[in-house]
């Protein structure tokens, strides 16, 4: 037997909008779990370090179901989330910069520049990037693949990456900017031939 | 080393949150005067989230995710005035008729006044009342209670449910509910059961009274989950097993896994592994050992009074022997209770072995009946790695009684038995099988519905055709 959860999970996102709109709050789940990943994925690259990707994306939610009698039904409600989480982030990011060492600890003031200047691009580009990164990270054979594991799943030390590996810390740590590098070429040429994966 | 190796050292290093003010500083005045290094910062930076994010990315994540925000998100208006209402005192109409008499100006002062008691409330609805939800219920069946937010009474619980600290009660012999916590923990409690959950640094749980399965994912280190019976306390790290609490004596069973047993009543620790079992208890001369699980038997013949959990023994029902009673038990909605007439053994708690249920197995029931009608008789069954199996359900209509308080036998076939909930059978029948056989039996009872038929149980036996069991696959595995 279909629950009353399974049953509003299948609504589509209009109809949930519709229904959170009748007063049915629990349609609001449809919205955040349709829009949550491509959400934080955008907050992840384009908000600044110590900016929390999930608080600012969960404060975004928020906002939208307290105003979603301002948005206007048939319009793109991503966009209309995504202006509301630039907001979000532009506050949490002024926030930040009051913080006395916020700069020097975090920051380098003009990387900060760089990541709003790219915030102009849609918002959409970075789930479709992360998608192709995803795809990228399935070509890398076992040998440099176990580096992006230790660092990023694993979070284990650079002196423990090394040890395991048999090199340096210093070698360890180029191997990972490499990688970083690869990676960004491999989305890149993705995104430049296939654009949007199906 | 050039300007390009410079760049790339400190990158590295603020990545890797090592570089100090002067490194920062460096890495600033680099960026600052070449336009191409800094592009590869900001490519590597949105890299190094996108990694990040998709390294975290995980069912349980997303859940976690939908779940907190759900949680942020304002009361709905028509669920906060029902609360807000619900704080209100309420007014008789003799007490309002008497406000009426007020003047104006006194009326605003007390308008005034019950704004302000509102708010009081609504403020102490909002902040100082709220819980975290920490578990799920996922199943159940037959009458549960819940007890919490502040000691808010509620009957109504159902799948589904997010529950915050608080005690579930399962009120009947043939109720259960399993809860799951967010990391995927379950927990069943069966029969006439009390538990409160909490969970703060760590999960812990108080079975006042009952039966508990649990199969419990790894728990961070140092924060074990603690579970409190009235004989015993459990440390268990990341495990399954069984627990069956009463006043004097707790049964504790590790199907997988490591629990450290606690016997309050001389403080004697032991630790349990898989496959084995102890029974923490309260007498005096009470030693806590631990003991192997036994191979499991495929007969079982009750012992009374001993095993009796429910119902009012008779110690002298027909000369030399006694029997138990059904006793009244309230079902349901309190409001419109129903009630039951119940006789409830167990068979787990007095006994080292655990008890098969196979094929071809018949109940043979010595008993009376005072008046014709229908006789429900029920089981409670276990899976055999550990973990609620579900309730088993079968019915006889008696049109005949024996005059004179004489004695009947009733034979009930296994294969008879169908599952209490055939919907969670049809839904997820790896954890509720469709049929008892090959499972343990927990507990065993009977009752009737609304009508007192007087019905007196002398023995229950199980009666198995195979008398030396070939021992499944699980056991071996155990």
């Amino acid at each position: 037997m279909m629950t009353r959860k399974d049953s509003i999970n299948e609504l589509s996102l209009d109809d949930a909008i519709f229904s959170v709109r009748e007063g049915n709050t629990a349609a609001f789940e449809v919205v955040v779990r349709q829009c949550e990943r491509r959400l934080r994925a955008w907050l992840a690259v384009q908000g600044p370090p110590g900016v929390d990707v999930d608080e600012v994306a969960q404060r975004s939610f928020v906002a939208a179901f307290t105003r979603l009698s301002d948005y206007e039904s048939g319009t793109n409600f991503a966009t209309w989330l995504f202006t509301i989480a630039h907001f979000q982030l532009k506050t949490e990011m002024t926030r930040l910069r009051r913080v006395a060492d916020y700069h020097a600890r975090y920051a380098p003031d003009l990387l900060q520049r760089e990541l709003e200047r790219r915030g102009s691009e849609p918002p959409e580009l970075q789930e479709t990037r992360l998608e192709h990164l995803q795809t990228c990270l399935g070509q890398l054979g076992e040998d440099l693949y176990r580096f992006i594991r230790w660092r990023y799943v694993e979070e284990i030390p650079l002196e423990e990456m090394a040890a395991r590996s048999g090199r340096s810390v210093a070698a360890v740590k180029k191997q990972l900017w490499k990688l970083r590098r690869k990676l960004h070429a491999c989305v890149e040429a993705r995104m430049a031939t296939e654009g949007e994966p199906l | 080393m050039n300007a390009d190796e410079q760049f790339i050292e400190l990158w590295n290093d603020y990545l890797e949150g090592e570089l100090d003010e002067a490194g920062m500083a460096k890495l600033q005045a680099l960026v600052a005067g070449d336009e191409r290094l800094l592009r590869m910062a900001a490519d590597s930076y949105q890299m190094h989230r996108m990694l990040g994010l998709i390294a975290q990315d995980s069912t349980s994540r997303q859940e976690d995710f939908v779940r907190e925000t759900m949680d942020r998100l304002p009361a709905d208006d028509a669920h906060f005035i029902e609360e807000v209402m619900q704080h209100l005192p309420h007014q008789s109409p003799r007490k309002y008729a008497e406000r009426r008499k007020l003047g104006a100006k006194w009326q605003v002062a007390v308008a005034a006044a019950a704004v302000v008691g509102l708010l009081a409330g609504v403020y102490f609805l909002l902040f100082a009342n709220v819980e975290p939800e920490i578990a799920r219920l996922t199943e159940s069946s037959g009458p549960l209670r819940w007890t919490g937010n502040g000691g808010r009474v509620t009957h109504d619980i159902e799948a589904g449910n997010w529950l915050g600290g608080g005690t579930i009660e399962s009120l009947s012999t043939d109720s259960w509910g399993t809860l799951e916590f967010r990391d995927g923990s379950r927990v069943t409690v069966s029969g006439q059961s009390m538990l409160t959950i909490s969970e703060h640094d760590q999960k812990e749980l108080f079975l006042r009274e009952g039966i508990m399965s649990a199969s419990i994912s790894t728990q961070p280190h140092g924060r074990h989950m603690l579970v409190h019976t009235p004989t015993a306390r459990l440390e268990v790290l990341g495990t399954r097993l069984d627990v069956d609490a009463g006043l004097t004596s707790t049964v504790l069973r590790v199907s997988d896994g490591l629990v450290r047993a606690t016997q309050l009543s001389d403080g004697s620790v032991t630790e349990v592994p898989a496959g084995h079992q102890v029974v923490a208890s309260v007498g005096r001369h009470a030693e806590m050992k631990i003991t192997r699980s036994l191979g499991p038997v495929v007969r079982w013949r009750s012992n009374l009074p001993a095993d009796r959990l429910y119902g009012d023994w008779l110690s002298v029902l027909d000369s030399s022997i006694g029997g138990l009673r059904n006793a009244p038990m309230l079902w349901g909605d309190p409001d419109e209770p129903i009630m039951l007439y119940v006789v409830s053994l167990s068979v787990s708690r007095n006994r080292p072995t655990p008890v098969l249920l196979t094929s071809g197995t018949r109940f043979l029931i010595r008993g009376r009946i005072e008046s014709p009608g229908k006789v429900y008789f029920g089981l409670t069954t276990k899976h055999v790695k550990g973990g609620f199996a579900g309730k088993f359900l079968v019915e006889r209509n008696f049109e005949d009684v024996l005059k004179g308080g004489k004695l009947l036998d009733i034979e009930l076939h296994l294969e008879d038995f169908r599952p209490q909930e055939e919907e969670l059978t049809e839904k997820q029948p790896d954890l509720f099988p469709a049929s008892p056989v090959g499972l343990e039996l927990f507990d065993w009872w009977c009752c009737t519905v609304k009508e007192d038929a007087g019905l007196v149980i002398t023995q229950v036996e199980l009666d198995a055709d195979i008398v030396e069991p070939s021992v499944p696959l699980d056991y071996r595995q155990l």
